[in-house]
């Protein structure tokens, strides 16, 4: 798949699913309470591998704590919420940049508390389809290079060869010895 | 096309089995010693056939048409020891024994007690470190070592020959044979001894940490990481970028490594150990360890 | 000619010589077998036990996850080498005293590697599952190559041995005859493939020698390099050594020949071969062992200088282990005892006699074992984690295992000559017939230098007659063409 059309998938599935998404929110947060956070995902064009997540609070808010973003995981049984960023409101909005790891939908949460009542978490969700991702560990030694690997399967290939002429050598010497006595008997 | 650390975990990622890594060989680029040496092993399982040369290129061929398109496995496995929180209780190589049925020579996570540069004792967890370049695995002459496409190093017991010659290469001394009939295991119904679950162990074969392989996949913690009562030892995946310990502490992966400096043990074998170390001394514990 | 004649009576003689101990191989050799027998078998009894409890039983733990029968295939393997050396290089260089050795040099080699070979079986925990090195290889592993150069040389070694056998088989042949050996006499007529010895015959064959004679050098030179890269492939310290294959080179030639200086001198004494054998063979052997002792000596103080120099910290630990630690005896010992005695005693004149050479090369060979025993067990049993050493003992059943392939050795020897000419009578005849013409060429350059014809062939008022001097070199010495020509220059 081409990287344009990479792109244009995604930004297809990104306006698509933060419908979704806002709606979804909405009726999670009547639940919860009153003043609703709302987190959106994009992708800014110039790096196509970062995602930007933008929590936004109402501006007649008078929540003023950071906010903490995560991402959801699945991997060690339950749901769990990795911790991906805190940021500060400005605006009403706070942002923070993320690079996905890995490729197919991921949901992502962003919450603040009140500062008032300490306890009260207000939760916003989002998700987001990753096409391209890179892993976020490289390794200390990712470059280094081996001679041998130079080489590849060609060196064992060359090793064989050697071992199958001396084998080959070792046989027909003695068949022609076994031979040719048979045959220079006169 | 896709850039080069990501390519990187995708070769890890074939599994590196010589019984029956025919068609997932990686080949691309400049060849890495693992893509070399694990294709090699891969051609020890076609050489049987007299046609073995020939098989070679084929595959190789094959190899190639199909690495473009090659899946990346969901997870790639990594293990941090926060050193920062570990008394050296030794609860988790018990919780290991425990759970393995294994001897207490063999501690297939073993603490150490270690003296740091300023002076310090400390404690030191060593699980198998499940290289990304297993010298284990290159010289095993039967291939009964191999590499999951998860970053797993495991060992098939019914396949080994007992030559102990990972033992000779593994720098982390991680491997314990069984030199005498091992003991009588605690049975799990519908669990049968595999690679993943190596109980019991069998005589005169060579065993090794494994992970709890078999948990794994069910999103449970292997046994030690739920038996650290301090929460020192992380479970983690590469690809999701995510970890746990036994307290349910769930941090990103590269940011925990990154911002505490981890750093992984005798990295200078080359051999990429996939277990990261968090420096510390149990200060976290208020433990002073002023050496003694 | 008179030197034709000359000749017929030591010839017979050799030809006797050399199947007698399959004629008569003597009173005791029965019980020699036996006893050797019963060694081999206690060997086998306990190694049979050690598969039933488990390697745990012959004192191997996870700090000595190698030790004693890895040694063992390195040493027994190594020895085979002295048979290359003897039979191959010498030939190849023309050196003609080798010919009465080469048989009982070229036997040794086979059985040596064959022994060398079957300790991987106690070495394996699960020796029944040996098959799979064939159908599941590991092509990047060490012990699989180890495997194919092993299986190699040990093949191109029996070849090496049957080819110069050849023709010797068409001439006891006739004496089995003779005697009424029937059965033994069909194999041999079967296994020299209708050999009468004529020139085309010969020159196949010696070019077919000549040819296996080059071949076996190479590969004796890489069955000690894989050896040792089955060690220096891993990362342990002291383990991971450029130097280990030619270490191991150098060490298999010199213990080596060490065993064929024994194994002529056993064979020499029970088969009463000293009219063919005699102390100038020990000395040259002899000889040849100070340049390969001074430069297994040179090699040791190479491995170890630039570790101990350095002080990298598993290195340095072993090192200091074996200099000045735990094994430190047994290594000193090995330094004086198997390289710095043995040198000196080929190496001085006066001590250079069969009995002192015998007991240099017994030295040689068994603190060779030694070595190797410090070798596979020093690193091994450094943790290269925790940085202590881990201990590992001798028990019963690895030593019995250890005997039984130590009495192997005469006991296949034996068994093999008892069935095989001991020496090669095709071969020293040649010699003979070679070095004769050469001594008439002399003689008869020496009377037309001369023109003096009170020189003459086969006159008995000579004080030195070529007679008596084909006679010497043919039935006696089979010294080589230098020592003729100064016994000519002396007419
Ligand atoms: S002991 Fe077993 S796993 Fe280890 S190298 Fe030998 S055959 Fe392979
Ligand atoms: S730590 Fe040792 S046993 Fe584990 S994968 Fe690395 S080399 Fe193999």
């Amino acid at each position: 798949m081409s990287r344009l059309s990479q792109y244009i998938v995604a930004t297809f599935l990104l306006a698509s699913l933060s419908l979704v998404s806002l709606a979804s929110m909405d009726s999670a947060f009547a639940q919860v309470v009153a003043s609703p956070l709302t987190l959106n995902v994009t992708q800014p064009a110039s790096t196509s591998d970062t995602l930007t997540l933008a929590a936004s609070l109402p501006s007649n808010t008078s929540l003023n704590s950071p906010i903490h973003f995560y991402v959801t995981t699945k991997l060690f049984g339950g749901k769990h919420l990795v911790p991906i960023g805190v940021s500060s409101l400005n605006d009403g909005t706070a942002s923070i940049t993320y690079k996905p790891t890995w490729d197919g939908t991921q949901s992502f949460t962003a919450t603040v508390v009140d500062p008032k009542t300490g306890a009260t978490q207000i939760t916003a969700n989002a998700s987001y389809d990753v096409i391209s991702s890179k892993p976020a560990v490289s390794f200390a030694n990712a470059n280094q290079k081996n001679p041998l690997s130079h080489f590849g399967k060609g060196f064992i290939v060359a090793l064989l060869i050697i071992v199958a002429a001396v084998w080959v050598t070792l046989l027909t010497t003695l068949f022609r010895v076994v031979r040719g006595m048979s045959k220079l008997a006169p | 096309m896709l850039n080069n650390e990501y390519t990187r975990v995708k070769i890890s990622s074939h599994r590196q089995r010589q019984v029956d890594s025919t068609s997932d060989l990686p080949a691309r680029g400049p060849l890495s010693r693992r893509a070399f040496l694990g294709g090699i092993g891969t051609l020890g399982a076609t050489t049987i056939a007299a046609t073995s040369v020939i098989e070679l290129f084929a595959q190789s061929a094959q190899a190639q048409g199909t690495a473009s398109t090659g899946t990346s496995s969901l997870h790639q496995w990594a293990m941090v020891f926060d050193l920062r929180n570990c008394d050296g209780c030794k609860a988790c190589t018990m919780a290991c024994q425990q759970r393995h049925s294994l001897t207490s020579e063999q501690t297939w996570i073993k603490v150490y007690t270690m003296q740091s540069s300023a002076g310090q004792t400390y404690h030191m967890a060593r699980p198998c470190m499940m290289c990304e370049d297993p010298p284990c695995m290159y010289v095993c002459p039967v291939g009964a070592t191999f590499r999951t496409d998860e970053g797993l190093v495991l060992v098939d017991q019914e396949a080994c020959i007992g030559c102990r010659t990972c033992m000779a290469a593994c720098p982390y001394e991680a491997r314990y044979f069984n030199w005498t009939t091992p003991p009588p295991a605690t049975k799990i119904p519908g669990m049968k001894q595999s690679p993943e679950w190596p109980v019991p162990q069998i005589k005169d074969t060579v065993g090794k940490c494994v992970w709890c392989a078999d948990r794994l996949p069910h999103g449970e913690l292997p046994a030690c990481v739920a038996g650290c009562p301090m929460g020192v030892i992380y479970i983690g995946d590469l690809t999701t970028d995510a970890a746990i310990n036994s307290a349910g502490n769930v941090v990103k992966l590269s940011d925990f490594l990154r911002n505490n400096d981890a750093y992984r043990f005798q990295e200078e074998y080359g051999t990429n150990p996939r277990v990261w170390y968090i420096p510390g001394h149990g200060q976290d514990l208020n433990n002073d360890s002023a050496s003694s | 000619m008179t030197t034709t004649t000359s000749n017929i009576a030591p010839i017979a003689h050799l030809r006797k010589a050399a199947m007698r101990p399959v004629f008569e191989p003597g009173k005791r050799y029965w019980l020699a077998v036996c006893i050797l027998a019963a060694i081999v078998a206690w060997g086998i009894v306990a190694w049979i036990i050690q598969v039933h409890r488990g390697l745990g039983s012959a004192g191997y733990n996870n700090h000595a996850f190698w030790a004693i029968y890895i040694a063992n295939v390195v040493t027994f393997v190594g020895v085979s080498y002295g048979g290359a050396v003897v039979s191959a290089i010498l030939r190849l260089t023309g050196a003609t005293w080798r010919a009465p050795l080469t048989r009982i040099a070229e036997a040794t080699a086979v059985v040596t590697v064959l022994i060398g070979a079957s300790f991987i079986f106690p070495h394996l925990g699960r020796p029944e599952r040996f098959l799979e090195l064939i159908y599941r290889p590991n092509l990047s592993s060490p012990i699989f190559w180890d495997f194919i150069a092993i299986s190699t040389y040990a093949f191109a070694s029996i070849v090496f041995f049957y080819l110069p056998l050849l023709p010797d088989l068409s001439v006891g042949h006739e004496q089995l005859v003779d005697k009424g050996r029937n059965r033994l006499a069909r194999i041999y007529s079967k296994m020299s493939w209708k050999w009468n010895g004529n020139t085309r015959q010969r020159k196949l064959l010696n070019g077919s020698i000549g040819l296996i004679a080059i071949l076996i050098i190479p590969l004796a030179v890489s069955v000690h390099s894989v050896l040792s890269w089955a060690f220096s492939l891993t990362s342990r310290p002291w383990w991971h050594e450029s130097i280990w294959a030619p270490y191991f080179v150098v060490a298999a030639l010199y213990s080596g020949i060490a065993l064929v200086i024994l194994i002529v001198a056993l064979f020499r004494k029970i088969y009463h071969l000293e009219d063919y054998i005699n102390e100038r063979h020990f000395v040259r052997l002899g000889l040849i062992l100070v340049p390969f002792g001074a430069t297994y000596l040179y090699l040791t103080v190479a491995d170890f200088l630039p570790g101990s120099y350095v002080g990298e910290h598993g290195v340095v630990s072993v090192f200091a282990a074996v200099i000045i630690g735990r094994y430190a005896l047994w290594f000193w010992l090995f330094v004086f005892g198997g390289c710095i005695l043995p040198v000196l005693i080929m190496a001085l004149p006066w001590t250079r006699r069969i009995g002192t050479i015998l007991i240099g090369a017994a030295l040689v060979d068994a603190s060779l074992w030694l070595k190797r025993i410090i070798m596979v067990v020093g690193p091994a049993n450094y943790g290269r984690v925790s940085g202590l050493f881990g201990s590992y003992h001798f028990t019963w059943i690895s030593i019995s295992v250890t005997l039984a392939g130590v009495a192997a050795i005469p006991l296949l020897l034996l068994l093999v000559f008892r069935v095989v000419p001991i020496l090669s009578i095709t071969e020293m005849e040649e010699i003979v017939d070679h070095e004769t013409k050469l001594l008439e060429e002399k003689l008869q350059s020496l009377k037309d230098f001369n023109h003096s014809d009170q020189i003459s062939l086969g006159d008995p008022s000579r004080k030195i007659g070529i007679r008596e001097i084909v006679h010497a070199s043919s039935s006696a010495q089979l010294a080589t063409s230098t020592s003729l020509e100064i016994q000519a220059e002396e007419i």
